[in-house]
Formats: structure tokens, C-alpha cells, sequence
């Protein structure tokens, strides 16, 4: 038989519902676990004013279990007589079994008394009263209130619970609401009960469907509902409705029913930059923009009512008085803003602070412009300079403006539009793609100024955050550190800019003001490392290899990347597998042993071992020549890499007839030495081998 | 045909229905106020665990808002119609739809959306949790569990429930002007309201003086004080309502800084405490009295 439970709420906020509906699923099946009683399977659904669980083919009892209890050391179990001690007796009177039928097992620690205590199954019927009063008070939401005296805490108001095992109602109350077999009509269509007859979710979602005002309680019915009646409605017109993923899935959540209801909107509206209007309909009203076939926004909306069409006409023009509205107020800040301007709003930030003690967006506008300009000369791109300049040091006017005040979402593209507004379209794509990439895996600016003056940003950023000790700790990051680091990382390796982290970030930190204080600077090069580790994960290596990479630090990351590919290369072959052991083993040895130094003395060898290991240092250093300095791409690694192994050889033959703790000290040190020369080699070479 | 109820009849038609839903009646709190929630019935109100059920009209004055006359939707004073009741009855979500249907607004025939929106006054040391009500997008209703008053921890929970009247009214007589709202057959809202509207919003824009002003907030701050020591938690409360205007006349000339602005709201939050720790000490003390007598 089956089982089926429903929470009836109050209106449960849309972004609490996927976690709800997961919980209710995990919550279930580890309260069936914990009580022993097997199902088919748990399914969660629902809408926000019905979570919903049903438990397919779940069986009438709980299973039978054994379980072995271990009690005190078995020289308790009977005393000199031959009767059971009062450790034993009350051993087995805890366990509720006779003492005779206590066992003795030998255990690691010797022998010991031992429980076997059965445990019966009961009656599915009798515990689901508690499994679903747990169930209900086990769901954890971002925000709770108590509304009632009982004080339970919890997402919203529950106002119904319904509790079925087959067709018979399981009783039990939560919040001083009893269970029963009623659920109700959508919110404001009564609430006269519809009864649920058995636990079936065929059953139940059909009952509900054919109610005179239908309620679609399986989500993806829904949201294909959703999808459907909002493309119609476009298609009516001949347009294409925007069905932006964040938007279905807030209204699959906030409607039992979606039903679209469009309608015109002044063509005036259509002036407005693209993104500010669907911004508006999107996040204000809830509302899905329309295109014609070639991605023009058009003057249409199609808002989403909850239930089926009645009055239609009057709700649309509803609809369409709020929206006009809406718009009609961002008309007003982009005029207002319009007629202010980037420079007006340079000035403004002047008074909006950046970081507490770090003085004001106007400084870190300037700081920016010097750092992408920096850059500009660095890279060799002289040509983007101009572009770069302005765009740079006009980066965060669009802050003080008043559509981004009200619209924050809207920062760095209002900035583009006011740019190509004053005339400055060369510069208006790298300020509308300021922030970007704005998830891990989203799009780098499209424009190389672009790159440029996002990398400044963000750079300064950091450098800024971690001057004043603020750095990310466990899941705290309130400024985004990690997303800025990921995107600063992905600029430099995938744009292949030729500059190293450390430069970048000693720039960044040279434009700060003299006597800026220094609270965690030397922290921010470890940062940076896990940032680059996670992009080359990313990428396809793997990211403990760049652990070998010494100087990654000082390197420009295409190079580094190149690095950590030609190590993964090498390190598949069998030569590098038999250089990584004695490798290892010099590191070891030289570890243990005090004032090391690189000095050699040829006339202290004793053996022809210690002469064959000096002379392939120097045979393998000739042969690289200063390929060691030039090397950039991962086949001039690759070449350098192979030669490590020819130490193999020459190391085991040290290993295996030279002594190196010799009795005379110079000797000893000679030897070393010898092997610190070979250390470095295979250390520092290119890249330290030993960690891999 | 006319378009919806009158001004007056629909406070009217709220009035009846909530009668029926066994609330007081109470009439406006005679002090300048910003909104509804700072009445006495519902700052006091809410803070034990008395039941209340109350419905009146507050008039709200909001400086800053002002626009003299000028703007279609905005006002310096306007109307809510504010309901408390404690505890919450279970099925007031339905009760509150059918008082929509007193107004003319059969909830079947709109689009009638919860949007979650969890009120909180910094002022008032208070927060709750619930909804603004959205009527075909427009949003008409604060619906609110309050959780928090003067940062006293509430149980039982007294449920707000905040009406927009010009807002409604304009939708349901479908006028674009919150000054074409009929207020009777006769009179509109504009004969009612334009000439303080304009009035009010020069003086709380230009002539308003700022030096007496913050002379007053020093006052009434110095009197709230020692009322509440007192234990006159009543006039105590005025003087904090009174102060918390001031301040709001204060902004509206742009005489507040940010650190200012801070400042003030912990200045009135801190008052209200003191207000609400004084009601509660007095509530606590009575029935300590009549349970000894009882003993007795």
C-alpha cells in the first residue's frame, strides 16, 4: 500500500519550495530506515501551499531485528555458586531477557557477556503517527516564524495536514492542526474541502486537476503548463516570448495553475535601454518580455495569473496600469541620469565609500584607470589605450546613477549605454562587460579593452580586500573575492596576457596611498594559488600538479599552464616513474642533515659513484644550454622534464656503493653538497618533481 | 455608471465587515505618525498576551513624499486601514479575502498574489513576517505576522494586516489620479486633500525650521525619558511618535547626514524600548497584585 502526506500552508515563499520538496524526500526515506519499514520508493511534489510525499508500496509491518548488546566481562556472569551475579542478572533485566539466555563471545579485549535481544516489528498503522509528525517538524526553511502558541517555527503558517496509509487516515497534529483527508482549493476560491480518498499520486494530482478551478500540483506538469501558455500567448501575436530560466522557475513555484495573460505597453517604453525594460518586467513584476524573430525586444508582456481566466480583460488591465507605471518611473531615472552623465557621477562617488579605511569609489576609479593602463603597456597594446583609459576610470560612475541605485542588477551595462549616450561606443562594451564573468563558467568580456580593464578591477579589488585583513574565511565572502579571483585567473590564461600575479599584484599594491595600512597582503598569493588550481581544474588537469610549479607566482600563466601540462605528459612515462623515487630519496637525506651547502670539491670524491653523479650534472647542463630560461611551451618542458631521468642511473650507483654519512666531516659535506646540487636540479630546475 | 465604491464607503464597508469579525473600532491616534503600525493599539497592543482585535483608519504623514499636489500617486498624508488581531486566527488569510469582497473586489475574478515580504521597522525595534498582496500586479495589502515588537520576542503573534486605501480606491474606480478618487458622490479627493498637500509640502520642504526642530527632538526625548520612569508609558509613547516626525521633517529638508540618520532611528528605537519596557513592567506588576489577592 501506499502512503501519502500533505502539508497544507500559507503561502510558502517561492525560493523556499526546491529545498522543501528535497528535504521532504531525504527526511522520509531516513525515517523509514531508522524504523525499519521497506517501500518501493519516496516522491516529493507540490506547489506553495502544498508540500506533498508519497511512499510507494510501503510495508504493512516493520522488520524483525536482532540485535547483539555487549555487557560487562564474562567472569561477571556467574559468581563461585554457580549463580548469576547482580552485573549479570541486571544486565539481562535491562535487555528484557532471561539471564539464562545471556551468551558469552570472545571479543579482542577477551571474553565478554553478550545481550541477544530481539526486537519485534510493529504495525506500520502505529508508527507512521510519529514518522510524519517528524517529517513535518524535521523541514528546515531559510527563514521561519512561530504564528501560533505552540511556537513552532517553521516557513509559513500550517493550516491543513492530510495523512493517508492506503485509503485509511493516519491521525496525528502538529501546530494544533489534526490530520485529516482535506485539501483545499486555491487560495482564493474558498475553502471548501476536497476529500482525498487513497494514496495514490495519480489519483491525488487528477483530483486536484479536475477541480472547476484546476490546480496542477506536479511540478514539471506545471512548468511545461507554464511554457506553453506563455509561448502561446506570444504566438498569438507573432512574437517570441523570453522565457528566462530564473523566471519560470520563480513562477512554477509561486502558481498552482499559470495562466498568461498578455497585453500591449506603450511604444514609448521601447527607447529605454533593452535591459533596463526587462529588468523591470522580469524582477519588479514578474513578467515575461517578448521578441520578434530577430531578438528585438517588442511593446508586449505577458504576466502569469494564478488560476484560470475569468474577467480577464480587467485583470489585463491591471497588469498593464502597474506595468506602465513601472516603466514610467525608470523612464524618469534614465532621463534624470541622462542629463547628469558619467563625469557628473565620476564626481558623486567621491562621497560613496569603497572599503572602510580604504577612502572612496572616486580613488579606486582612479586606481583602476592607472592599473589598466599599466597593463595596456605591459601587454604591448598601446592601440587599446585610449578605449582602455576611459573605460577604466568611468568603470563604476554608473554606481551613482539612479536606474542603478534602483536596479543594481543593472551596474556596468547602465554604464555601457550612458558611455555610447556621450559618444563613447568604442568604450561602451568593456563598461557593459565590467563584471563579467559573473558565474565560473560564464562568458569573459568580448572585447580585449574589455578583459583589460575587468582584470584592474577586480585586481584592485583584491589587493584593496586584503590590505585591510579582509579575507574569506570558510563559507564567508560577502565581497565575492573567490568569483573576482576565478575571473581575474581566467582573463590572464585564457586571454594569454604576459604578465605574472606578482607583477600585477605588487602594481596594484604600489597605487595604493603611502601609509595605506598592510593587514594581509602576503596572504593574497596563496588565495590566488586555490583560485588558479580550481581554473585548471577546470581545464581539464589536475590540480595537485601545480604544486610543482615553484614559480608559478612569477610566471604568466599561459606558461604555467604549459608547465602543468608537460609535467602530466611526463609523469605517464615509465622513466619518470623510476627518476621520482631516488629523487625523493635525495630530498630526504638532505632534509635530516644541517649546513648544506652547493659547493662540490672534486678532490674529496672517493668513489667512482660520486664522479660519474658530478659529471652527468654537468653533461645534462650542457645539453639544455639556456633552454632552462627560454622555456614557454609545454613541448620546450616536456624536453627538460625527459632529461631528469637521466640521473636514474648514475643515482642508484650512488645510493648503492657511496657511504654518505662518511666518518671525515669534509667528506660527508662533500657529499651533500653533491646531492644538493642534484636536489636543485630536479627541484628547481623548471619545476619541483618530488610533489607530484 | 460610476466605477466602484466611494472613498467613504468603502472605509465605511471595511468598518462593517470587520465589526463582524468581532474588532473595536477604534478611531485615529490624534498624533502625527508615518504609519499605522505606530498606533498605540498596535505598538502596545502587540506586547502581551492579551487578545486584541482592533480595526481603524490611521492617517499616515510621510514628509519626504510630498510633492505638492503635483503627482498623480504620491502624498505626504495619506490612509491605511489597519486591522490587528492576536491571536491570528487560523483561517485569516480567507478572512482577509472576503473583507476584499466588501470593497468590491471579488478575489475570483483578479489575480490575487502573496508575494513573500517580511516587514521590519528599525524604528520600532520590530519585524514580522508575511506578504505584500498583489491585486493583477498592484500591490494593495501588507499582510504581517509580527514576530518582533521593540525587541521583544511576541507570543501569541498578532497578525497586521495594512490596507493601501487611495491605491485601491483608485483601482477600483479606475482613475489615474489619486486625486480623482470620488470621496462621496459630491466631493473628490482633491477637495479634501490638494490644498494641504501643497500647503504641507513647502513647509516640509522649505520653511520648515530646523533649528526648532531639533530643539524639539532633544525635547521630546528628554520627556519620553522621564515619563517612562514614571511609568506614564502613554504620554511617554507620544513623545516618541512626536520625535520620531520631527525626524522625518528633518530628512525632508535634507538636513540628515548618513551617520545623522543612524544616529536618530537608534535614538527612537531606544525610546520605544523604553515605552514598550514600561507597559510591560506595569502589565507584569498588575497581575502580580491580583494574584496575591487571590492567594489572599
Amino acid at each position: 500500500m501506499n502512503a501519502l502526506l500533505e502539508i497544507g500552508l500559507e503561502h510558502l515563499p517561492a525560493r523556499f519550495m526546491a529545498p522543501a520538496l528535497k528535504q521532504l524526500e531525504t527526511l522520509t526515506a531516513q525515517l523509514l530506515d531508522e524504523k525499519r519499514i521497506s517501500y518501493k520508493s519516496v516522491e516529493s511534489f507540490g506547489t506553495y501551499r502544498r508540500l506533498v510525499v508519497l511512499i510507494e508500496d510501503l510495508a504493512e509491518k516493520s522488520a524483525d531485528v536482532q540485535k547483539e548488546v555487549k555487557g560487562p566481562p564474562a567472569k561477571l556472569l556467574k559468581d563461585a555458586n554457580g549463580n548469576f551475579t547482580p552485573q549479570s542478572a541486571g544486565f539481562a533485566q535491562k535487555n528484557g531477557i532471561a539471564p539464562e539466555k545471556l551468551t558469552v563471545v570472545e571479543t579482542e579485549k577477551g571474553p565478554f557477556i553478550y545481550a541477544v535481544v530481539k526486537i519485534k516489528g510493529e504495525k506500520t498503522v502505529k508508527l507512521l503517527p510519529e514518522i510524519f509528525t517528524r517529517i513535518v517538524t524535521g523541514l528546515e526553511f531559510a527563514k521561519n516564524m512561530i504564528w501560533e502558541e505552540t511556537g513552532l517555527r517553521y516557513g509559513r503558517p500550517i493550516r491543513s495536514l492530510i495523512g493517508l496509509y492506503g485509503n485509511k487516515v493516519i491521525k496525528f497534529s502538529v501546530a494544533g492542526v489534526t490530520s485529516n483527508r482535506n485539501t483545499y482549493p486555491l487560495s482564493s476560491f474558498g475553502r471548501k474541502p476536497i476529500k482525498v480518498q487513497q494514496a495514490d499520486k495519480a489519483a491525488y494530482a487528477e483530483l486536484l486537476r479536475s477541480q472547476p478551478q484546476p490546480v496542477l500540483v506536479l511540478p514539471q506538469e506545471r512548468r511545461e503548463a507554464l511554457i506553453k501558455t506563455v509561448s502561446n500567448e506570444a504566438k498569438v501575436r507573432g512574437y517570441r516570448a523570453d522565457l528566462d530560466p530564473e523566471l519560470v522557475e520563480e513562477t512554477v513555484w509561486f502558481t498552482e495553475h499559470p495562466v498568461a495573460v498578455g497585453g500591449d505597453f506603450e511604444l514609448k517604453f521601447l527607447t529605454l535601454p533593452k535591459d533596463l525594460v526587462t529588468t523591470v518586467l522580469k524582477k519588479q513584476i514578474k513578467m515575461f518580455p517578448v521578441t520578434n524573430d530577430k531578438g528585438e525586444l517588442q511593446p508586449y508582456f505577458i504576466a502569469v495569473r494564478d488560476g484560470i481566466s475569468v474577467n480577464q480583460n480587467e485583470v489585463r488591465d491591471g497588469f498593464k496600469k502597474v506595468m506602465s507605471a513601472r516603466l514610467s518611473d525608470a523612464v524618469f531615472f534614465f532621463e534624470n541620469d541622462k542629463k547628469e552623465g558619467l563625469e557628473k557621477f565620476k564626481e558623486k562617488l567621491k562621497n560613496v565609500q569603497f572599503l572602510e579605511g580604504l577612502g572612496n569609489m572616486y580613488e579606486k576609479s582612479d586606481r583602476t584607470q592607472k592599473l589598466a593602463d599599466w597593463l595596456c603597456e605591459k601587454l604591448g597594446r598601446g592601440e587599446l589605450s585610449r578605449t582602455v583609459d576611459y573605460a577604466a576610470s568611468h568603470a563604476y560612475a554608473d554606481l551613482a546613477s539612479h536606474v542603478v541605485y534602483e536596479f543594481p542588477e543593472l551596474q556596468g551595462y547602465m554604464g555601457g549605454q550612458y558611455a555610447a549616450l556621450e559618444g563613447r561606443q568604442d568604450a561602451a562594451k568593456a563598461m557593459e562587460e565590467f563584471y563579467f564573468p559573473l558565474t565560473s563558467s560564464s562568458a569573459l568580456p568580448s572585447t580585449d579593452e574589455g578583459c583589460i580593464v575587468s582584470l584592474a578591477g577586480k585586481m584592485d579589488t583584491l589587493t584593496g580586500n586584503f590590505l585591510i585583513g579582509q579575507i574569506p574565511t570558510g563559507s564567508e565572502d560577502p565581497f565575492a573575492l573567490r568569483r573576482q579571483a576565478f575571473g581575474a585567473v581566467r582573463i590572464m590564461l585564457e586571454k594569454g596576457m604576459n604578465v605574472s600575479l606578482k607583477e600585477l599584484v605588487e602594481k596594484s599594491a604600489s597605487l595604493y596611498p603611502a601609509g595605506t595600512p598592510d593587514k594581509g597582503l602576503k596572504e593574497l598569493p596563496g588565495f590566488l594559488f586555490q583560485r588558479l588550481a580550481l581554473v585548471l581544474e577546470q581545464r581539464g588537469h589536475k590540480a595537485a600538479t601545480l604544486q610543482a610549479v615553484r614559480n608559478w607566482y612569477e610566471m604568466p600563466l599561459t606558461q604555467v599552464e604549459a608547465l602543468v601540462s608537460a609535467l602530466e605528459t611526463v609523469k605517464t612515462g615509465e622513466d619518470f616513474a623510476q627518476i621520482l623515487e631516488p629523487a625523493k630519496r635525495v630530498c630526504n637525506i638532505l632534509k635530516k642533515a644541517d649546513n648544506v651547502t652547493e659547493t662540490v670539491d672534486e678532490k674529496l670524491f672517493e668513489l667512482p659513484a660520486e664522479k660519474a653523479l658530478y659529471d652527468k650534472i654537468h653533461e645534462v647542463d650542457a645539453s639544455l644550454g639556456c633552454a632552462v630560461n627560454t622555456a614557454h611551451t609545454q613541448e620546450e618542458y616536456v624536453r627538460i622534464l625527459k632529461t631528469y631521468s637521466a640521473f636514474r642511473e648514475p643515482l642508484e650507483n650512488f645510493f648503492k656503493d657511496v657511504m654518505v654519512n662518511a666518518q671525515d666531516p669534509a667528506v660527508r659535506q662533500n657529499r651533500l653538497a653533491l646531492l644538493a646540487r642534484v636536489r636543485r636540479y630536479l627541484t628547481q630546475t623548471v619545476a619541483d618533481i618530488t610533489s607530484l | 455608471m460610476k466605477n466602484g465604491m466611494n472613498f467613504q464607503d468603502m472605509i465605511s464597508a471595511l468598518n462593517t465587515y470587520w465589526t463582524k469579525q468581532g474588532c473595536v473600532l477604534v478611531q485615529p491616534y490624534d498624533v502625527e505618525k508615518g504609519a499605522g503600525t505606530y498606533n498605540p493599539e498596535t505598538f502596545f497592543g502587540s506586547l502581551t498576551k492579551k487578545p486584541v482585535k482592533r480595526a481603524y483608519v490611521e492617517p499616515c504623514r510621510r514628509p519626504a513624499d510630498g510633492r505638492y499636489g503635483e503627482n498623480p500617486n504620491r502624498l505626504g498624508k495619506y490612509y491605511q486601514y489597519q486591522v490587528i488581531m492576536k491571536p491570528a486566527p487560523a483561517n485569516i488569510q480567507e478572512i482577509y479575502l472576503n473583507s476584499l469582497k466588501a470593497i468590491g473586489l471579488d478575489p475570483k475574478q483578479h489575480d490575487v498574489r502573496w508575494i513573500e515580504d517580511d516587514w521590519q521597522s528599525p524604528t520600532l525595534g520590530a519585524s514580522g513576517v508575511g506578504w505584500e498582496i498583489w491585486l493583477d500586479g498592484m500591490e494593495i495589502t501588507q499582510f504581517t505576522y509580527f514576530q518582533n515588537m521593540a525587541g521583544y520576542a511576541l507570543n501569541p503573534i498578532t497578525v497586521e494586516i495594512t490596507y493601501g486605501l487611495e491605491r485601491i480606491a483608485m483601482y477600483c474606480q479606475k482613475v489615474d489620479n489619486v486625486f480623482d478618487i470620488r470621496w462621496n458622490d459630491e466631493i473628490t479627493y482633491r477637495d479634501v486633500h490638494h490644498e494641504g498637500e501643497r500647503q504641507f509640502s513647502h513647509y516640509y520642504f522649505e520653511e520648515s525650521n530646523v533649528d526648532h526642530l531639533r530643539r524639539y527632538i532633544q525635547e521630546c526625548e528628554e520627556e519620553c525619558f522621564a515619563l517612562c520612569k514614571k511609568g506614564l508609558y502613554l504620554p511617554a509613547y507620544d513623545n516618541a511618535m512626536k520625535l520620531s516626525h520631527y525626524f522625518n521633517m528633518l530628512e525632508a529638508r535634507g538636513a540628515i547626514s548618513v551617520s545623522d540618520r543612524t544616529n536618530n532611528i537608534t535614538k527612537i528605537r531606544n525610546l520605544a524600548k523604553a515605552c514598550a519596557k514600561a507597559y510591560v513592567e506595569s502589565v507584569e506588576k498588575a497581575e502580580e497584585t491580583k494574584n496575591e489577592e487571590a492567594a489572599k
